[in-house]
C-alpha cells in the first residue's frame, strides 16, 4: 500500500504491506510517542485520534487509515506549548513512570470534547481502555478534573 | 546543626517530578523509542517443553535466510554460570543459569537467538531452527518437589556463590529456619489455637513498558547497553562477566523506564543484546512482546504457606509458627532473598511473641520463573499473618484494631528476628526509632468508619452485605551494610549544580526526591539541579532501585555530599568577604554575613571559584552503606460488600494510613501508596499465573490476566503519619513497597467480617465465595467444556 | 507471505463481486479480523466509501448502517435509555467502542457479545449484500454459517416500541469480556406484561431465546414474585454452561439463574 498519512498536520508520503498495523507503521515512520504495551488493544499506549475518534493504533490496520487525520499526543502540545491537559497531569502528580500517560492524556482530551463537564464515573469509563500500574489512577481521575476545569474556565 | 523541621524549605514539599512535563508531551524517550543505525533486530526461540535435553539444533536452514546475520545458543556462546538476579555481589542467588543451554527447564525458556537485518526477518528465522528434544518429566507441583524420584532440574556445577543452604539434587533452592524460645511450650501454653494453610499464586508485574534492550559499540570500541534496568551497576558486571569483557569496557545506561515493580531487577537482555553487538560490531535491539514479559522474564514467587498461632484467653500470643514453601521456578533468582523476607519483614511486627519458629524452603519446579516483586516474600507472610491476627483478635473477643495496637513493635524497641533473618546473609540487629502505627490504626479506623461498620453485617440492597478487615504490616528500607548508593556534585558557574546519581528512577520520582534532599541543604531552587542518574561512566555507583532504598540509602550519600557543596561554598565565600566561615550561613542560592548583613550570591561565588581567584572546581562526592534499615508501616482498612447470591466481591473503600518517616515528597509519597494498594487489590481479586497439564501459562495476555483500569478502582485513600527517623535523611524511611503487603489480607478480613467465609488462597474469586456460602462439595479442576483442563495452579494430573 | 489486497468500493453493487474473490473478508473496524488472524486473509474490503454510518427511523422501524461503531450506536440510541446503549457503553473498553462496527460484530457473534442478546431480543433483521442478498432475520443468520460467508452486512433494523429493558453482563472486571449475558426487554400496560423478551447469551449452544418463559409471562399482571417463574422455568430448560474464564459450568449456572431473576425484576420496575 502506498498512500500519504496525516500525522499531526503533516502529510507523510509512505508504504508498507497491506497488513501492517498503524502502530507499527507510526513508530517506524518516528513516532516514537505512540508506544507499544500489549499490542492486544488492551492497555491503550499506542492510542491515537483517528479523524478525532479515540482507536487503539495497535489494533487499527494501516491500510485503513490512510487519507484519514491522525493525531498523536505531539499534536495536543509540546514540551515547550503543552496543552492544558499535558500541564494538569503534571501538576497533579499523575505522571510516575509516563510510560500510559500520552495514551491519558489523548483519552482525556477524546473525553472532554465529548463532555466538558465530566463526572468521576464518567472520567473511569472514558479512561478504562488505559491501564496504569504505577499510579492506582487515584491523581489521574484527579488530573482529569482538573483539566475539565481549567479548559471549562479559558473556554 | 539541628535545623527546625518548619525551617524547610524543600522536604516535605510536593513538588512535581522533574520529568514529569518531558513524558506528559512525549519529549522523554524510552528504551524502544531510540533509534539505532542499522541495527540488528533479536528474536528468541524459546522451548516448548517444561523440562527437556535438547538433542540437536539445527540452525542451518535458518542461517542462510536472507538477512539473518548471527544465531546464538549453547552450541557456541560459552556457558558461564551466573545468576540473572540484581544483587550485589557475591549475590545470594544461586549461580545456577547459563546464557543458552542444552537443557529447558520451563515452557518459555530460552533456546536460541536470531539477529538480523528486520525482525520480521529473525522471527522467520525462528521457524526454521530444527530443535530436537529429549523430552523429561516436568515438575509441576511444588510440594512434589523434594520428593524422592522427582524430577531433577540442576546439579552438576549449580553452586550457590556465598554459604547458604542449597541442595540442587533435591530441588531445593534455598532454605532458612529460626526459631526462638519453646514453641511446644508456648501451644501448650495456648488456649486457642488458630491452624491454617494459605496459597497465593504467581503474578506479573505488568510494568506497561514491556523489557527492551539495545547495544551498540562506541567510537572507542566499547560496548554501550541502553535498557529498562533497574540495576545498571549489577547489569555491567553481570555482562561483562558473561562477554567475558573487562568491566570498564561496558557502559550502561538507564534511560526512562516504564515501570519495573522488581520485574525488571533482572538482567536478562542486557547480555543478549551486547553479546549479539560484541560479536558483529553493529547494534542490536531486542524489544520483548508482552506475552514474552508475561512467560520469560519473571513472576512474584507463588507461596504455600502454613500457619500456628496460639493465643491465651487474654489474646496475647503464645506462640507463632510459620512455614512456607515458595515455588523458584525453573531458575533460583531471589528465592533465598524473597525466603528470608516472609519470616524478617513480617516476624518483627508483633516482637513480644517470644516463642516462634519459622522455616521455608524455595524449591525448583519448570515453571516460569520467580524473581522480584514489589513486597518481595513480605506480601506473601502478611497474607496469612493477618488472617491468623484476625481470626486470634475475634476468639479473644478483642476488636482487631485495639488488638495491633496493643501487640505492635514500638519505638526503642527490637526483635531478635532483625539479626537473625538477613538477606542470605546474618542480618543485622536494630531498634526501631519510629514507629506510628497507632496513629495509622486510629486514623484508617475513623477514616474507614471502623466502629460503625465492623461486624454490623450492614444490608446493602437486597442480597449484599457489608465488611471491613484490616492489615498491618511493615517492610524495610534498603538492605543493611550490604545497600551502597554513592552522588557526586558539582557546581557551575551561574550558581546551578549537576547532581550525579547511579540510584535509579523507575517512574518513582527518585530523581526528584533525590535532587530535593540537595535542594533543601543547599538551599537553591530545584531548577537549578540538573539531575543525571544511572549511566554507569557518569555517575557514581548505586545498587540500583530495590529493597526500598533510594530515598533512605542514596538520599543520604546525596545529603552528605550536598554538605560537603556547602562547606566548600561557605569557604569560598568567607575567602571572598573576607572573614571567618562560622559567621556565614547559606539562604536562598546565597551566602549571608551573619554580622555584616553582606549577602553574596551562588553566582558570584561559583564565577569567582571557576574563574577569578583560587580557581577550583566546587565539587564533591559522599556514599553511604545503611547500618539498619528502619520500617515503614501501615494500617490498611478495606470496606466490601458481598453478594450473598453470586459471591460477587466489590471493594468500596480502601484506606491506607502509613509511617514513611519524614515524606520528602508527599505527591509522589501518595502515589507510591495508591499505586501499591490498586495492584494489591488487583493480585487479590483477579491476578494469577494458570497452567495448563505441561506446565504452559495460559493466559499470558490482558485479554486474561486482568489487572485493575480506572473503572474498577474503589475509592481509595491515603493518609501520611509523619514521623521523623533520626537515620533517615531528613527523617525520611521508605515508602516504596509496604503498600502492597495490606490489600489481600484486608479483603479477606473484611469478607470474613461481611458473610463469615474466610479465603485463603488467591486469588479471592466470587467463585470461592459462593461455595464456601453454599458449602458446595467439588475439588478445584473445573470441568472441561471448551477443552481448556486447566488448573489454578500446575499440579500434576 | 503475499501481499494483502485492500479494495474500497464507493457503490454496493461492487460489493457481491469483490467478495467473490477468494479470501476476501469485509473490513469496518477491523478488531474482529486482527482478533482472528490474517493468515487466511488474502484481501480486506473497506466499508468507509459504502455510507453504512447511518441512523434511520423508518417506519415505525430504527435502521442502523451496519458499520456503524459501537460508540456511535449507543449514543444514537442515548436518548430513549435504549437497553443498546447500555450494553455497547458496558462492552469492552473506550477506544475498543469506538471501533468495534455492529456489521463486524454480527458476523463474529463471539459468545461475549454484548450487541447480539440485545438485538436477538429485538427480534432484529438483517440487510446483506453479497453471495446471500436481502433481508434476513437475525435468528436465522446466526444458525445458518452459510449466509455469513462471503455477504456484506449493510444494516440491521427492528421495530421501534417503547420497551422497558435490563441487561446484564457476568465478568470477573468491568472492563471484562461476558462469559454470559442477559438482555429482558418488556412492554408494560396498565400493569400487565404485554410483551416481553429475554435473551441469554453464553450459555451451551452459544445462545438461547426463553420463548417458554415468554409464553408463560405474556399478558400476565406484573408478578410481584417474578423470581418465581424464573425458577421453574430455568429447571426444565435444561440451560447449560462451559466452563469458562476461569468461571466452573455449575457456578455459571447457578448465576444465570440468580441474575436472570434480578434482570427480569429490573425489568419489570414499573419506572426504569
Amino acid at each position: 500500500m502506498t498512500g500519504t498519512l496525516h500525522i499531526n498536520g503533516r502529510e507523510l508520503q509512505t508504504s508498507f504491506r497491506g497488513d501492517k498495523l498503524l502502530l507499527d507503521v507510526l513508530r517506524n515512520l518516528g513516532c516514537t510517542e505512540v508506544k507499544e504495551g500489549c499490542k492486544e488493544g488492551a492497555c491503550g499506549s499506542c492510542l491515537v485520534l483517528l479523524d478525532g475518534v479515540l482507536v487503539n493504533s495497535c489494533q487499527v490496520l494501516a491500510a485503513s487509515a490512510l487519507g484519514r487525520e491522525i493525531t498523536t499526543v505531539k499534536g495536543l502540545g509540546s514540551f515547550h506549548e503543552p496543552h492544558p491537559i499535558q500541564e494538569a497531569f503534571v501538576e497533579a502528580g499523575a505522571v510516575q513512570c509516563g510510560f500510559c500517560t500520552p495514551g491519558m492524556v489523548l483519552a482525556t482530551f477524546a473525553l472532554l470534547k465529548k463532555n466538558p463537564k465530566p463526572k468521576e464515573s464518567e472520567i473511569r469509563h472514558a479512561l478504562d481502555g488505559n491501564l496504569c500500574r504505577c499510579t492506582g489512577y487515584v491523581k489521574i481521575i484527579e488530573a482529569v478534573k482538573m483539566a475539565a476545569e481549567r479548559m471549562a474556565r479559558h473556554g | 546543626m539541628a535545623e527546625k523541621r518548619g525551617q524547610r524549605t524543600h522536604v516535605g514539599r510536593s513538588l512535581t517530578k522533574n520529568d514529569s512535563l518531558a513524558l506528559a508531551t512525549a519529549q522523554e524517550r524510552f528504551t524502544a523509542d531510540y533509534p539505532l543505525a542499522g541495527p540488528l533486530h533479536c528474536a528468541i526461540l524459546y522451548s516448548p517443553h517444561a523440562h527437556a535435553e535438547i538433542t540437536s539444533l539445527d540452525s542451518e536452514e535458518a542461517r542462510v535466510l536472507p538477512g539473518v546475520v548471527d544465531i546464538l545458543s549453547f552450541q557456541n556462546v560459552p556457558r558461564v554460570l551466573h545468576t540473572s538476579a540484581g544483587q550485589g555481589y557475591p549475590e545470594p542467588s544461586p549461580y545456577d543459569q547459563v546464557l543458552f543451554d542444552s537443557r529447558v527447564r520451563y515452557v518459555g525458556d530460552r533456546v536460541a537467538l536470531v539477529a538480523a537485518e528486520s525482525l520480521e526477518i529473525a522471527k522467520q528465522a525462528l521457524q526454521k531452527i530444527r530443535v530436537q528434544y529429549n523430552v523429561l518429566e516436568p515438575l509441576l507441583d511444588r510440594r512434589r518437589a523434594m520428593d524422592d524420584g522427582a524430577p531433577r532440574l540442576h546439579g552438576g556445577e549449580d553452586h550457590a556463590k556465598i554459604p547458604v543452604a542449597y541442595e540442587p539434587e533435591k530441588n531445593l533452592a534455598a532454605e532458612v529456619q529460626i526459631a526462638f524460645g519453646d514453641l511446644d511450650k508456648g501451644f501448650s501454653q495456648a488456649e486457642f489455637i488458630e491452624e491454617q494453610d494459605y496459597s497465593l499464586p504467581a503474578a506479573s508485574h505488568c510494568a506497561i513498558e514491556p523489557h527492551a534492550a539495545l547495544a551498540y559499540i562506541d567510537e572507542r570500541g566499547r560496548l554501550v547497553i541502553v535498557s529498562t534496568t533497574q540495576v545498571p551497576f549489577h547489569a555491567r558486571r553481570i555482562v561483562a562477566k558473561l562477554i567475558e569483557l573487562p568491566l570498564h569496557r561496558i557502559r550502561v545506561i538507564k534511560p526512562r523506564i516504564g515501570g519495573g515493580f522488581g520485574g525488571k531487577q533482572e538482567v536478562i537482555l542486557e547480555p543478549l543484546v551486547g553479546l549479539v553487538a560484541w560479536r558483529n560490531q553493529r547494534p542490536a535491539r531486542l524489544v520483548l512482546t508482552r506475552r514474552e514479559v508475561f512467560v520469560s522474564t519473571r513472576t512474584r514467587h507463588a507461596a504455600d504457606l502454613h500457619m500456628k498461632t496460639g493465643a491465651a484467653k487474654d489474646g496475647s500470643i503464645t506462640g507463632l509458627q510459620m512455614d512456607c514453601l515458595l515455588d523458584a521456578g525453573g531458575y533460583g533468582t531471589h528465592s533465598l532473598t524473597v525466603l528470608s523476607n516472609v519470616g524478617a519483614k513480617v516476624l518483627p511486627l508483633f516482637n513480644k511473641i517470644e516463642n516462634i519458629r519459622f522455616h521455608g524452603r524455595s524449591v525448583y519446579t519448570n515453571l516460569p520463573v520467580s524473581g522480584a516483586y514489589r513486597g518481595y516474600g513480605a506480601t506473601q507472610g502478611f497474607f496469612a499473618f493477618n488472617q491468623q491476627i484476625d481470626a486470634v483478635a475475634r476468639w479473644a473477643g478483642q476488636d482487631m484494631v485495639e488488638f495491633c495496637k496493643r501487640w505492635h513493635i514500638r519505638e526503642g524497641e527490637t526483635s531478635g528476628v532483625f539479626k537473625a533473618l538477613g538477606e542470605g546473609k546474618e542480618g543485622v540487629s536494630q531498634v526501631v526509632h519510629s514507629c506510628a502505627l497507632s496513629r495509622c490504626l486510629d486514623r484508617g479506623a475513623r477514616a474507614i468508619e471502623w466502629k460503625k461498620k465492623r461486624n454490623k453485617h450492614h444490608r446493602v440492597g437486597e442480597d449484599k452485605i457489608k465488611g471491613v478487615g484490616l492489615a498491618v504490616a511493615m517492610q524495610g528500607s534498603g538492605i543493611p551494610l550490604i545497600d551502597m548508593g554513592a552522588a557526586s556534585m558539582k557546581m557551575n558557574e551561574n550558581g546551578s549544580f549537576n547532581l550525579l546519581i547511579g540510584a535509579t528512577d523507575i517512574g518513582t520520582g527518585s530523581d526528584t526526591v533525590l535532587a530535593q534532599i540537595a535542594a533543601e541543604v543547599l538551599k537553591v531552587s530545584i531548577e537549578k539541579i540538573v539531575v543525571l542518574s544511572s549511566d554507569t561512566d557518569l555517575t557514581p555507583f548505586d545498587v540500583g532501585a530495590y529493597a526500598s532504598s533510594t530515598t533512605y540509602v542514596s538520599g543520604q550519600a546525596v545529603k552528605a555530599c550536598a554538605e560537603k557543596i556547602a562547606d566548600q561554598i561557605l569557604e569560598t565565600a568567607a575567602a571572598l568577604l573576607e572573614t571567618k566561615q562560622e559567621n556565614l550561613v547559606i539562604e536562598s542560592e546565597s551566602v549571608r554575613d551573619l554580622k555584616t548583613k553582606q549577602t553574596i550570591s551562588y553566582e558570584e561565588i561559583a564565577t569567582s571559584a571557576t574563574y577569578n581567584r583560587d580557581q577550583y572546581q566546587i565539587q564533591a562526592q559522599a556514599s553511604y552503606t545503611c547500618e539498619e534499615s528502619p520500617p515503614p508501616f501501615i494500617a490498611q482498612f478495606a470496606e466490601v460488600d458481598v453478594d450473598t447470591k453470586t459471591g460477587r466481591i466489590e471493594v468500596v473503600r480502601f484506606v491506607s494510613a502509613a509511617d514513611c518517616g519524614q515524606p520528602i515528597n508527599p505527591v509522589l509519597a501518595e502515589g507510591q501508596i495508591e499505586g501499591a494498594v490498586v495492584n494489591g487489590i488487583s493480585y487479590a481479586l483477579w491476578e494469577e499465573y494458570r497452567y495448563d497439564a505441561g506446565g504452559r501459562m495460559t493466559n499470558p495476555r490482558f485479554w486474561d490476566y486482568k489487572i485493575f483500569t480506572a473503572r474498577d478502582t474503589p475509592e481509595i485513600q491515603t493518609i501520611l503519619v509523619q514521623t521523623e527517623e533520626p537515620s533517615g535523611p531528613f527523617g525520611a524511611k521508605s515508602i516504596g513497597e509496604v503498600a502492597i503487603n495490606g490489600p489481600a489480607p484486608a479483603i479477606a478480613n473484611a469478607i470474613y467480617d461481611a458473610v463469615g467465609v474466610r479465603i485463603r488462597d488467591l486469588p479471592i474469586t466470587p467463585e470461592k465465595v459462593w461455595r464456601e456460602l453454599h458449602n458446595t462439595e467439588h475439588t478445584k479442576v473445573s470441568a472441561s467444556g471448551s477443552g481448556e483442563a486447566e488448573t489454578g495452579r500446575a499440579s500434576s494430573p | 507471505m503475499e501481499e494483502i489486497q485492500w479494495y474500497f468500493p464507493q457503490e454496493l453493487d461492487q460489493v457481491p463481486e469483490i467478495l467473490s474473490r477468494e479470501g476476501v473478508v469485509p473490513h469496518s473496524g477491523g478488531t474482529g479480523i486482527l482478533w482472528g488472524g490474517m493468515t487466511r486473509v488474502q484481501g480486506l474490503m473497506d466499508t468507509s466509501r459504502l455510507d453504512l454510518k447511518f441512523v434511520r427511523d423508518q417506519d415505525g422501524s430504527i435502521v442502523l448502517g451496519a458499520a456503524l461503531s459501537y460508540t456511535e450506536a449507543a449514543e444514537a440510541l442515548a436518548k430513549e435509555d435504549h437497553v443498546l446503549t447500555r450494553s455497547l457503553s458496558s462492552a469492552a473498553t473506550e477506544p475498543l467502542r469506538n471501533r468495534i462496527s455492529l456489521g463486524g460484530s454480527i458476523s463474529m457473534f463471539p459468545y461475549w457479545s454484548d450487541l447480539m442478546g440485545p438485538l436477538l431480543a429485538l427480534d432484529a433483521e438483517l440487510s446483506l449484500v453479497g453471495t446471500s442478498s436481502g433481508t434476513c432475520p437475525l435468528s436465522e443468520y446466526v444458525q445458518k454459517r452459510e449466509l455469513r460467508q462471503k455477504s456484506l452486512i449493510t444494516s440491521i433494523r427492528w421495530p421501534d416500541a417503547p420497551w422497558q429493558g435490563a441487561y446484564y453482563r457476568h465478568t470477573r472486571t468491568p472492563t471484562d469480556r461476558p462469559a454470559f449475558s442477559i438482555t429482558v426487554l418488556a412492554l408494560l400496560k396498565s400493569k400487565r406484561i404485554e410483551e416481553i423478551r429475554i435473551v441469554l447469551v453464553g450459555c451451551s449452544g452459544r445462545y438461547r431465546r426463553l420463548s417458554e418463559v415468554e409464553q408463560t409471562l405474556k399478558g400476565a399482571k406484573v408478578p410481584a414474585e417474578p423470581a418465581n417463574f424464573i425458577d421453574a422455568a430455568a429447571a426444565q430448560l435444561g440451560i447449560d454452561f462451559p466452563a469458562r474464564m476461569g468461571f466452573s459450568a455449575e457456578y455459571l449456572k447457578a448465576c444465570a439463574s440468580v441474575e436472570l431473576k434480578r434482570a427480569l425484576a429490573a425489568a419489570l420496575r414499573s419506572s426504569s
